[in-house]
């Protein structure tokens, strides 16, 4: 289990990531990211998310109908969207970079 | 019907699918949203997409708590911080709105307490002219504080949402009840006479404004 705090600052971005396949909805996307391990990641933490990502341009919401229920919201990419996922991708390889490095010199100076 | 009102009917209409369980959380929810400084349009808007994932949990047999975690209010601030902030123009506008139409509900009260249609209408008939009204200034004090109280207790019950219990709201609003009678009481001092057609159409004034508003602020 990833924990919160360390989930917090990527979960826009994998969001962002989760949409670019295909549009989807708040549900499917939780689905998604427990398959990618991320764990069990409840709606209501995604749909604020999904706001922002609104609000901000980087996603279009559409009601379409759903064969079960209630018409449900699913959320595409915008040009935006692609161009901020871009950007995450960029920060998050810079960042991965340089925790991999320092923990490999810790793992380093660790072992006898 | 402003576009609010109808995403509200739509709402009401399918909350109905909802159980008990859902709606009871949903409820509080939208009772936390009502005090909001956003406007009711997107309380509507969000309030419809909660209502779509409750739906879609109920059906798959989860709860509100597996949905949303387990503080409810936390969440609805997660979402408020996102959602579109009224402007202090929107918000004069919108509390004006408010109160002008509470304003006229409390006229028509005022008018069936004070003996007007019971009273007056027949003098009328009789003398073949529009009554005087008399107004004292527990009158006058009383549509002021009545104002004041609501808008107090409007809040209140709205923070209060997520609370559970109910004594200290109960508690605030027969207080207000109790001012608003020993005023009304004890300021029985004559402050003039209103003609009954001023006061009829100072009622219809303020329905009117605040539909008009209504439909100003209907974003």
């Amino acid at each position: 289990m990833i924990p919160s705090q360390l989930l917090k600052g990527t979960l826009e971005g994998c969001i962002l990531a989760v949409i670019r396949k295909k549009p989807t909805y708040g549900y499917e996307i939780a689905q998604q990211l427990a398959a990618y391990g991320f764990g069990r990641i409840a709606e209501g933490t995604i749909y604020p998310l999904l706001l922002r990502l609104e609000k901000n341009g980087a996603v279009q919401a559409q009601l379409r109908p759903s064969e079960l229920g209630p018409q449900r919201k699913y959320y595409a990419l915008t040009e935006r969207g692609r161009e901020e996922l871009a950007a995450f991708m960029g920060s998050y390889a810079e960042l991965t970079q340089a925790v991999n490095r320092l923990l490999a010199d810790t793992r380093k100076e660790e072992s006898p | 019907m402003t576009r609010t009102k109808q995403l509200m009917r739509e709402n009401n209409a399918f909350e109905r699918a909802l159980s008990p369980e859902f709606n009871q959380v949903l409820t509080d929810m939208v009772v936390y949203l009502r005090s909001a400084p956003v406007s009711e349009y997107n309380q509507e808007l969000v309030r419809r997409d909660i209502g779509r994932m409750f739906l879609d949990a109920q059906r798959r047999g989860d709860s509100p708590a597996d949905v949303i975690g387990e503080d409810y209010r936390q969440f609805c601030d997660q979402v408020l911080a996102e959602v579109p902030r009224l402007t202090v123009r929107e918000r004069v506008l919108d509390g004006l709105s408010t109160s002008l139409v509470c304003l006229g509900v409390w006229g028509v009260i005022w008018f069936v307490n004070r003996g007007v249609l019971a009273r007056f209408f027949p003098m009328a008939i009789v003398w073949g002219g529009w009554p005087e009204i008399p107004v004292t200034t527990g009158d006058a004090l009383v549509t002021v504080l009545i104002l004041a109280a609501a808008g107090y207790l409007f809040h209140s019950v709205s923070r209060a949402a997520f609370s559970g219990s109910s004594n200290l709201l109960l508690i605030k609003v027969f207080g207000a009840l109790a001012v608003l009678l020993v005023v009304g009481r004890v300021f029985d001092g004559l402050l003039g006479y209103l003609h009954f057609g001023v006061v009829l159409a100072g009622v219809a004034l303020c329905f009117v404004l605040g539909k008009v508003l209504e439909h100003l602020t209907d974003r």
